[in-house]
């Protein structure tokens, strides 16, 4: 790729009409924006629908890394890797969804291997509870309903 | 289990009974391999293990008679009976050299294809409809049932001293919560509480599902992305996922996941093979093995986490 070519910078949209200014090198780290812009579809401006401004912002600051430090370690990576998805289940839900849709590869690995971690060695329980919000059902299930239930006279 | 106890432990091998359960309770087979109380002990191990698997419990039965002969030939010579099948069995010294080096990596390619392929289809089967029943319909039909049951603690008068005994059963918030929302309900004054859909439920019960569904943070992943964390995973921690729900189910029993079985670490000794071997029927070598490698996932102690 041509030095000329690396200095383009994209405007990426947001769903709710945030614009974020970003060095074509980093925008085309996503493989849908890069089929857009191989297409030449695609304006100055990349319209990206079903990503808020926050998640896109965070999905910019991982790519943006990546593509700085490609050429240092890769064991420096892997820990800025396990920071970033070091986050709440929902900011790590939304970013997986976002990164599928927009077709992050290298994003889309580590929060799933994230996601695994999680998963890893628990219980069905414990599964069952944080990723399905499990509790509410069980709990209301197994005491609340029961206990009227036993509690009624059939006649 | 009883029935294959007495078929292993002849009337003239009253004797080493108290050693071969302590055989079995110690669990040291592995420095004892020659031995003859820990060869049967190794034989009484791997009918519990095959006989809490459904699907192989006809087989054992089956299997009996002609282990019993087995028993026979090696309580007149053990040794040299022993030694014999093992010259006998053909593919067990490179399953004995391999595990000797601890790691035992099974291409299961041809008899898992063929076993997972009605399985997949009933995955695609299945695929069809999975959006429409995909853990919503049990939501659905609990907040009717439990409606329902409202409506008849109400109908009965049911005093609210049922929900504060059920309060101070259990500590959970979610269920305090509701005590809290449903108290006014019973007093018969529709308040104006923050859930008022559960308080209203003329109004339908699509927005009680919904305020349902707020108050937990659900992670709904498509099918794609579970097969992509699935594949993160071990096979003890696909089983455990497995079990969480129906959609996880059917993503983990995905083809890929289960080509190869990896036997590194695990509790299966050269005689429970050995056995497996010695079945007078042809036994579907790469199934058994895949059903001690799930017997010794299950006789795990609790708490460490495996390979």
């Amino acid at each position: 790729m041509s030095s000329s070519l690396e200095k383009n910078m994209l405007i990426l949209r947001s769903s709710d009409g945030e614009e974020f200014i970003v060095p074509e090198v980093v925008a085309v780290m996503s493989k849908a924006i890069k089929n857009m812009v191989e297409d030449e579809c695609a304006s100055n401006t990349i319209p990206v629908p079903n990503v808020d401004a926050n998640i896109l912002a965070m999905v910019i600051e991982f790519c943006k890394k990546h593509d700085e430090s490609e050429a240092e370690a890769a064991s420096d990576l892997k820990t800025f890797d396990s920071e970033f998805v070091n986050r709440g289940q929902e900011a790590l839900y939304d970013l997986i969804t976002a990164a599928n849709f927009r077709d992050v590869k290298e994003l889309l690995d580590a929060l799933c291997q994230n996601v695994a971690e999680m998963i890893k060695g628990k219980s069905v329980h414990h599964i069952r509870i944080q990723f399905l919000g499990y509790q509410l059902f069980e709990i209301l299930t197994s005491n609340f309903i029961w206990n009227i239930w036993c509690d009624r006279d059939f006649d | 289990m009883k029935i294959w106890c007495c078929f292993c432990f002849d009337e003239e091998e009253d004797d080493k009974k108290g050693t071969m359960r302590g055989g079995i309770a110690g669990k040291e087979s592995e420095d004892k391999a020659e031995d003859m109380e820990n060869y049967d002990s190794e034989g009484f191990l791997l009918g519990f293990s095959l006989g809490s698997l459904d699907e192989l419990q006809s087989q054992v039965l089956d299997a009996r008679p002609e282990l019993e002969e087995r028993e026979d030939g090696v309580g007149a010579s053990a040794c040299a009976g022993f030694s014999s099948t093992v010259g006998s069995s053909q593919g067990f010294d490179q399953f004995a050299s391999s595990s000797g080096q601890g790691v035992m990596e099974v291409d299961l390619r041809l008899g898992l294809g063929e076993e997972l392929l009605p399985s997949s289809a009933a995955f695609d089967r299945e695929e069809c409809d999975r959006d429409s029943h995909n853990k919503r319909p049990k939501v659905h039909s609990f907040s009717l049932d439990w409606e329902c049951h409202l409506a008849a603690a109400t109908s009965l008068e049911t005093d609210s001293s049922n929900f504060h005994m059920t309060d101070s059963k259990t500590n959970g918030s979610f269920l305090k919560n509701e005590t809290f929302y449903l108290s006014p309900l019973l007093d018969g004054a529709v308040a104006d509480s923050p859930l008022d859909s559960v308080a209203g439920r003329d109004g339908g019960d699509a927005c009680s599902i919904s305020r349902m569904e707020d108050l937990v943070v659900r992670m709904d992943l498509t099918d794609d992305l579970l097969h992509m964390v699935f594949s993160f995973l071990k096979h003890i921690d696909l089983c455990m996922a497995a079990m969480v729900c129906r959609q996880w189910r059917a993503a983990s029993v995905h083809e890929d996941f289960w080509r190869f079985l990896n036997f590194e670490n695990r509790n299966i000794s050269v005689q429970q093979y050995l056995i497996l071997e010695r079945l007078p029927f042809r036994v579907d070598l790469p199934l058994a093995l895949w059903c001690l490698l799930l017997a010794s996932v299950w006789s795990r102690p609790e708490g460490s986490t495996g390979a």
